[in-house]
């Protein structure tokens, strides 16, 4: 089953800035409401932006989130390992951490990930910095299972972020991304994540980059992502490219897809 | 203006290295003086690219191109301006801050600061505070830019910023700053002096804390 992540609140989106600072109770029913209506398996909630207040702002948006949406799971995403404390002992059902990583200063995270019973996001990064190419990459998965083992945490709660790269600055990261995932998986048997959109950075129609790049994922077995569910034709891409890896049986999910568009 | 710069601004803004460092090294072989070819040729072209990036008409791939381009015509002319005595529009030091590794904003904005006739230290990636600081005093720097792209490392630009008071330097450099998460609200909030929304903008900011 793959997981869909809705990432549209998140608070470096002005829309997201706005409505935290005016407590605009609106306009994140809404975009909890749309994601989930068309087809987030769990919501992201960031209110990184503002530092002071970003425990406050993880409070309120959890409680209008759980209001708005029955049985809504959310990704908690924050760099704070208090704000993660705090908000994995609050939210009602199973919550996915985005996220951990290698990095020194993500220690603390890692143990609030481990004495937990989360679904976890790792990203494939640690203190060498962004990784260029596949074989960084499975480096440091490898390090990074080792410190998930070395802590108690379960290799199937992981989703090891492959690192989406701008493919305007670097014309190989295309290639990296999806390598990345089929030899993680094939290596590590490990289930795998993106955030999809930094890879279009700089380019016309990022939208038709995104959900392009998204089917090349999928066939390399990409087992979640960071998208924005309301993109019509990303989903429609998924539910095609599902039904085209045969992980949809009958196509069944595509033609109830279908019928209620 | 002559020919000979058109051609050469004309080159950088068709992102042709090639023909850019060709036609500098014509120009210089012509005795033209370096900060002529600098300021009529390459300055008016990278402004140029400024703009069409700023009104969405050229994308990443093709500044960088330019600015490669750009750079090519610098290498050639930089030795040639220091000898003969020619100050740049000033100093900026650039880098992204600590545990941020996304260079491609700074990137952009220390060519074009460069294609403006500015001396650009380019610190780079995850540049600690001690080390903007060190290099401000090296290179008594006019301009501190600092760039984030993560809400979890703008943290670190107050941080900069403390380090540069400490050191008592504050008032010496202007810190101007960069960022998707970054706006008006968090340079009054950390007391920097400007932000711009792209590397066009960056290069007017720049501009206008130096004059």
């Amino acid at each position: 089953m793959f997981l869909t992540i809705g990432e549209l609140i998140n608070s470096t989106r002005d829309e997201v800035k706005q409505a935290l600072k005016e407590k605009d109770e609106e306009l994140i029913r809404k975009l909890a409401r749309d994601q989930a209506e068309t087809g987030a398996d769990v919501i992201d909630l960031n209110a990184g932006e503002s530092m002071e207040e970003e425990q406050s702002d993880m409070d309120w948006l959890i409680d209008l989130v759980e209001d708005e949406v029955d049985d809504v799971r959310i990704c908690i995403d924050t760099p704070d390992p208090e704000v993660l404390e705090f908000a994995l002992e609050k939210v009602e059902n199973r919550p996915v951490i985005n996220s951990i990583s290698n990095e020194e200063d993500k220690s603390r995270a890692r143990e609030v990930a481990a004495d937990s019973d989360a679904e976890i996001i790792g990203l494939a990064m640690g203190e060498e910095g962004m990784p260029e190419t596949v074989e960084d990459r499975l480096n440091e998965t490898e390090a990074l299972l080792k410190k998930c083992d070395s802590l108690g945490i379960e290799e199937d709660r992981l989703y090891i972020d492959v690192i989406a790269m701008t493919i305007g600055s670097n014309q190989e990261q295309g290639r990296y991304v999806i390598d990345s995932v089929r030899e993680i998986k094939e290596k590590f048997g490990v289930k795998t994540n993106i955030g999809l959109s930094n890879m279009s950075f700089g380019l016309p129609d990022r939208a038709l980059i995104n959900r392009t790049v998204f089917a090349m994922l999928l066939e390399a077995g990409l087992d979640a992502a960071l998208i924005d569910p309301t993109d019509k034709p990303m989903m429609d891409t998924l539910k095609a490219a599902e039904a085209l890896l045969g992980m949809d049986k009958n196509c069944l999910k595509y033609l109830k897809y279908k019928r209620g568009n | 203006m002559s020919d000979l710069l058109e051609e050469l601004g004309q080159a950088v803004f068709d992102m042709d290295e090639d023909k850019t460092v060709e036609l500098t090294e014509k120009a210089i072989d012509e005795g033209l003086e370096p900060e002529k070819i600098l300021n009529e040729g390459l300055v008016p072209a990278m402004d140029e690219v400024g703009e069409e990036y700023e009104s969405g008409d050229r994308y990443v791939p093709e500044m960088l191109l330019s600015a490669e381009a750009m750079k090519g015509a610098m290498q050639l002319l930089r030795p040639l301006l220091a000898e003969s005595g020619v100050e740049p529009a000033g100093i900026v030091v650039m880098g992204t801050v600590e545990g941020d590794l996304h260079d491609i904003g700074q990137n952009l904005v220390s060519m074009m600061l460069e294609g403006a006739g500015f001396e650009v230290i380019n610190l780079g990636p995850e540049t600690p505070a001690e080390e903007f600081v060190e290099a401000v005093k090296e290179n008594d720097a006019n301009v501190l830019g600092m760039s984030a792209l993560l809400t979890t490392t703008m943290t670190h630009m107050p941080e900069v910023i403390e380090a540069l008071e400490e050191e008592g330097i504050r008032d010496q450099v202007k810190v101007a700053i960069g960022g998707a998460p970054v706006s008006q609200d968090f340079v009054d909030e950390i007391g920097a002096d400007g932000y711009a929304a792209d590397a066009a903008a960056a290069s007017r900011l720049v501009k206008k804390l130096t004059s």
